[in-house]
């Protein structure tokens, strides 16, 4: 107690000095505390967030070059030209397994699949007017259909948008050279209403509605790459003529087939298989969401267990609970448009469901499906990104039989269908990578919810909490080493006094040192703990809210309207001011005891004498 | 009564350019009581045999015997606390202390309670014929004659029986340094303390009771 008294007693006999370098050190404990606060916070910040974003990778093969097509217009007598994309070949999804890519998941190309489960409806009864209507009819009098000319409908095969005995508008509109059709033939045929001519107005502003022929009876059975299946039957015409046996014909029964197809699509879901739900666009921005019961484990994508997502709206309108299961029949596969695409809410695209053999594509997989959860959110909304109505989802790997045979549609791959994820914040180095191999007809676009330009907050954070800390640290050490010199390396005589009075080497040691300790302990736990409070109040003004983009443009993009609040607490506040006191005291303390033991080193006699050895 | 021993004590040291013999089989004793100076010119090994003989340092060769005792099987530093006091020509007191403070230290340091200390480092001030107003001044702020009473007032302070002063009169003016000599005489002769004194100065010999000169490291006593 006496070496302490005598220690601090000495010490405050140099109060100004003492008082700067309690404040000198003070301030650059702070800076270390703000900047390490600063470097912490950042750190579990990003930690924190880390878990609320995700960035996905989608992929679009761009096609090598456009070829134009036309297409006839009866009103206005002349072609009407469109370009369409002309693809040299498909590139395969192996493309992006290169060395280096290291996926979270996937990458996946996924396609949707036709289940039909007749005792589920899946639409109301707006649907058949949309597939059109397959008709038997004449026309009233002879006449070349390249106008609207008057039909009468004597037979609805398909659809409930036409009634029998209805005389209607029909014209062969796409049509440069239309057959004539006979008053006295019946004719079988396809229709789609249409918006037609602008002469037939009945009264004014409104267009007259017309029936244009539409070809079903051709298959549009693809391979995987797009290559037509060959079919012995060809439209040629878009329709034939109704002739005593003609049902009994391999036309009249194609015909049958796909009017019979029309029932099936009443029945037909979506169904689409992923290996990880947030590749689906609709998932990862939050249009749609599990919303009961869960969603798939990684041991049910990896098993391909039978387990499936259903929309709440269709499990309410079905009756259906979670536990209950979906017998699932796949008939067909769509590697072209998307679900979300093909798939209204009161309305879906009308595919072909005849194969090229002429017949309705046969069951290629099926199963009772578990329903594990259920979504809601946004379906039906007939975009490409979107989630088809009433759409199923189901792990890929449990569909075990190949779809070969029975794909309606195949595209190359596209945004809407192909995904990957990778890990935050290395979508440089991946394209790095990527953009070594040289694929340039293959396009890439991440989508991260405004990570990237978080990361780069906060490694500008970080950045700035760095420089605090090598500036502090830098202070710290050169306050310490100024007045170790000051209050120990010049009280060298003091040492030598106190061991020529007798003092032990121990006694002398704390006779110096423990004075400038409790300078060191003050100014280290104060200025730590102002710093703390500091780099608190600092961050808060700064970044008391943080955001992230919600929607899916780009990746860098932050659109104010469709930002989300992230929360954020720190977790452990007293680190960093703990941590830099305790360094601030270690540092003082290691500076001090050197320095003392150099006093310590030297004789007292030589000392006091001033002889040199 | 025979308080100190030297025995055939040698010392020697490396310089920054060769190696020193600063003393030389070196033999003599000192007895209680007494006083003794210990003459030489610079260089002679006069400060280096008085930090030997305050267990400030080892001698190479040779034995230092306190009372019977061979010092360097001692503990040197209560020895210094206990017995053997040293005083420098430079003073050596600690600047951040009053003169008061300076004396209670190592009878503090002894474990004296804090109000006897300060009653017993008056008495010693005073002894040594500092005025009161003294007591609470720095060092800095006396003269050398006062500086040197206070460090002879810590020596004795330290309660031994050895006084091993370098110089004591080294800094003083002749009025001051009379003084300085008398109290320490006063001190061998009245209170019973070896004392040792290092000079230059023959009128400083000339008032002790033993004379030992060394040269090159050697002694002979003289008186």
């Amino acid at each position: 107690m006496l070496l302490f008294r005598n220690s601090i007693r000495q010490l405050m006999r140099m109060k100004a000095r003492a008082v700067l370098f309690l404040l000198l050190l003070t301030f650059a404990s702070g800076l270390c505390s703000i900047g390490r606060g600063f470097l912490i916070m950042n750190q579990e910040k990003m930690e924190a967030y880390e878990d609320s974003f995700m960035t996905i990778g989608t992929v679009e093969q761009k096609a090598d070059s456009v070829k134009e097509r036309m297409i006839w217009d009866a009103e206005d007598k002349k072609y009407h030209i469109y370009t369409t994309s002309v693809y040299n070949s498909y590139e395969p999804l192996s493309v992006l397994d290169f060395e280096g890519a290291d996926y979270l998941s996937g990458p996946e190309r996924r396609c949707f699949y036709g289940s039909y489960m007749p005792q589920y409806e899946m639409y109301g009864t707006g649907m058949a007017i949309h597939l059109g209507e397959i008709v038997e009819g004449s026309p009233v009098e002879d006449a070349v259909p390249d106008h609207p000319i008057k039909f009468q409908v004597t037979r609805v095969l398909a659809g409930k948008g036409i009634m029998e005995g209805n005389v209607i508008d029909f014209c062969d509109h796409r049509n440069p050279k239309p057959e004539k059709l006979y008053a006295d033939k019946t004719y079988i045929m396809s229709l789609q209403y249409f918006m037609g001519h602008e002469d037939q107005k009945e009264f004014e502003g409104n267009y007259v509605s017309e029936y244009n022929p539409y070809p079903v009876v051709e298959s549009d059975q693809v391979d995987i790459d797009g290559n037509e299946v060959p079919d012995e039957v060809e439209d040629g015409h878009f329709c034939d003529e109704v002739t005593e046996g003609f049902y009994d014909s391999d036309r009249g029964q194609r015909w049958l087939n796909v009017i019979a197809s029309r029932d099936y699509m009443l029945h037909i879901f979506p169904v689409t298989g992923t290996s990880d739900i947030d590749l689906m666009m609709a998932f990862y921005d939050g249009s749609a969401y599990i919303s009961q019961g869960r969603e798939f484990t990684k041991e049910e994508y990896a098993r391909g267990d039978r387990v499936c997502l259903v929309s709440e709206l269709f499990a309410r309108r079905a009756g259906l609970e979670i536990g209950d299961e979906l017998p699932l029949a796949l008939m067909y596969a769509n590697y072209g448009r998307s679900s979300g695409r093909a798939f209204g809410t009161n309305s879906a695209a009308a595919f072909s469901m005849v194969n090229a053999e002429g017949e309705i594509y046969p069951v290629f997989e099926e199963g009772d499906y578990k329903i594990i959860g259920m979504y809601g959110g946004q379906s039906g909304m007939r975009d490409d990104y979107g989630l088809g109505y009433n759409e199923i989802i189901i792990p890929s790997r449990s569909v075990k039989n190949s779809d070969a045979d029975n794909i309606l549609e195949s595209w190359p791959i596209t945004g809407s269908s192909t995904s990957f994820r990778i890990e935050n914040g290395t979508i440089d180095e991946y394209m790095e990578k990527w953009s070594k191999l040289q694929i340039p007809n293959v396009e890439i676009i991440f989508y991260d919810r405004g990570y990237s330009e978080l990361e780069a907050n906060i490694n500008n954070m970080k950045y700035i909490a760095r420089l605090l800390i090598v500036m502090g640290v830098s202070m710290v050490l050169m306050v310490l080493g100024y007045f170790s010199w000051l209050f120990i390396l010049k009280q060298k005589e003091r040492t030598a006094v106190e061991r020529r009075l007798g003092f032990r080497k121990w006694h002398s040691f704390v006779s110096l040192f423990s004075g400038i300790f409790l300078l060191i302990l003050v100014g280290s736990v104060c200025g730590a703990a102002a710093g703390s409070c500091l780099s608190g109040e600092i961050a808060g003004k700064i970044e008391k809210e943080a955001y992230y983009d919600k929607t899916f443009g780009n990746s860098t993009g932050t659109d104010a309207e469709n930002m989300e609040e992230v929360s954020y607490e720190q977790a452990d506040s007293w680190k960093a001011p703990v941590e830099c006191a305790l360094a601030v005291m270690a540092a003082g303390a290691v500076i001090s005891a050197v320095g003392i033991y150099g006093n310590l080193r030297k004789e007292p006699m030589k000392m006091l004498s001033g002889r040199e050895e | 009564m025979e308080i100190l021993r030297a025995e055939h004590v040698s010392y020697s040291y490396q310089s920054k350019y060769q190696k020193v013999e600063a003393v030389k089989d070196v033999s003599c004793v000192f007895e209680k009581g007494k006083f003794y100076a210990i003459v030489g010119e610079s260089g002679s090994g006069k400060s280096t045999f008085i930090s030997l003989l305050a267990g400030l340092d080892q001698p190479c060769e040779g034995t230092i015997y306190v009372q019977g005792e061979d010092l360097s099987g001692m503990d040197r530093d209560a020895y210094r606390l206990n017995r053997a006091a040293v005083i420098y020509q430079a003073f050596h007191l600690f600047p951040l202390l009053t003169a008061q403070e300076n004396v209670m230290l190592p009878l503090e340091f002894k474990k004296m309670r804090k109000k006897d200390a300060a009653r017993q480092a008056q008495k010693l001030l005073q002894r040594v014929g500092l005025e009161s107003r003294i007591y609470r001044q720095f060092p800095k702020m006396m003269s050398g004659g006062e500086q040197q009473r206070v460090a002879i007032a810590r020596a004795a302070a330290a309660g031994g029986e050895i006084i091993l002063a370098d110089e004591p009169t080294g800094n003083l003016d002749s009025g001051n340094e009379e003084n300085v000599v008398a109290l320490l005489k006063e001190l061998a002769h009245e209170d019973g303390y070896t004392v040792i004194v290092i000079t230059h100065n023959q009128r400083v010999a000339d008032e002790t009771d033993h004379v030992f000169r060394m040269k090159d490291g050697s002694m002979e006593q003289v008186r």
